[in-house]
């Protein structure tokens, strides 16, 4: 077989390989095709979803389920409420904070959070509002002792308060007003000063 | 006497279909998903030096418009209601979003290649492989993408799932690229 006939066959091949690659690179196209049009379907539903989320702005509906706590070593008691909802919270003031339990400032903050909503006592609704491991939250609540009410985010209401950055924390007013959105530890910080001015009536 | 025009070998007509005409951005990717021998060994020919690299910016940015569309919406709309300013760190997050693992996998894999390649390492050779082998995690994060948006998110499992799959794959490359770095002459 000469060199030209060597070439030819490899000529072939190569090209039967370049045409699965093309077939190939146009499924993928194809794929990015439908990723997009299921986002901005998605989009088209939601798009309200999407207004940035600042003071001044009602807050989004939401209902959380609660996540029982067992104290540790012992089993989980049935939680006294299913679900926790924004509708059921009007006249107190209302404190979310997202988070996941790979989230080291997270886990640093619940305590700043879990001490001032003692503080705070029935006028505020606490709600750490966990991102990822029902379960293990709950774990580490029983460890920990938090008083604070623990939900898992459904869903939806990540979406809707915009989390993108952990711990991300939004303060409530009784009316239903969102008068603060935070995220990091100073988010945590500034949402303590901004209760405290509530309750002082500012 | 007579001229090489009249006599001489008989060239074998040009190949007609792909070979001909080069494969484009998207062949040359789908060659690094069902032909990747070919495609790593395309990448290694000196003449196209940077085409892997640039490819896998492509496919970056087609994964973020397509896998961050909502992020880069919300964006889009803090920057004009509230001012470009807290529109960056959105940006950037859906930025990181879409190509934190992709951008971790072809370091580690450039370097293993590297490592592996013993005498015939080129660092920049053996980064346009890794970037072929990264091809196959951006196309399972377009596919998950699809996923999440047909049944309305990942959850763990899936998250899971598609973490593996795309290392597996990735991996499996990576993988002849090593042998393709090893039989450089």
């Amino acid at each position: 077989m000469t060199d030209v006939a060597a070439g030819e066959v490899t000529a072939a091949g190569d090209g039967a390989a370049l045409r699965r690659g093309r077939q190939a690179g146009r499924a993928v196209l194809a794929l990015a095709a439908v990723a997009l049009a299921l986002n901005l379907a998605w989009i088209g539903r939601h798009l309200d979803w999407l207004r940035p989320l600042e003071a001044g702005q009602p807050a989004p509906a939401f209902a959380l389920p609660v996540v029982p706590i067992a104290p540790a070593g012992g089993a989980a008691a049935p939680a006294t409420v299913a679900q926790v909802r924004d509708v059921d919270l009007r006249g107190k003031v209302v404190v979310l904070e997202f988070w996941a339990t790979w989230c080291e400032p997270c886990l640093l903050s619940l305590p700043h959070l879990d001490a001032a909503a003692r503080r705070w006592g029935d006028r505020v609704a606490a709600i750490a509002v966990n991102l990822d491991d029902r379960a293990a939250a709950a774990a580490i609540f029983a460890r920990a002792g938090y008083r604070l009410t623990l939900a898992a985010d459904d869903g939806e209401a990540s979406v809707r308060y915009q989390v993108d950055m952990l711990p991300h924390v939004v303060v409530i007013d009784a009316s239903g007003v969102v008068r603060l959105v935070g995220q990091g530890g100073a988010g945590v910080r500034d949402a303590e000063a901004a209760v405290g001015r509530l309750l002082a009536g500012e | 006497m007579t001229t090489g025009a009249a006599t001489g070998p008989t060239v074998a007509a040009p190949a007609r279909g792909p070979a001909a005409r080069g494969p484009g951005f998207l062949d040359r990717w789908g060659l690094a998903l069902v032909a990747p021998r070919r495609a790593l060994a395309r990448a290694d020919d000196t003449s196209g030096t940077g085409r892997a690299s640039g490819d896998l910016l492509r496919a970056i940015g087609l994964l973020l418009v397509v896998a961050q569309t909502r992020a880069l919406v919300a964006a889009g709309w803090v920057a004009v209601e509230v001012g470009p300013g807290m529109a960056v760190p959105r940006l950037l997050r859906a930025l990181s979003g879409a190509a934190m693992l992709t951008l971790v996998f072809v370091v580690v894999a450039a370097l293993a290649v590297t490592v592996a390649a013993g005498r015939r390492r080129g660092l920049s050779a053996d980064f346009e492989l890794a970037c072929v082998a990264a091809l196959a995690p951006v196309t399972v994060a377009l596919a998950a993408t699809v996923v999440a948006g047909a049944v309305g998110g990942p959850g763990p499992i899936g998250r899971g799932l598609a973490l593996a799959a795309a290392l597996g794959w990735g991996g499996a490359i990576a993988a002849l690229a090593v042998v393709q770095a090893r039989s450089r002459r």
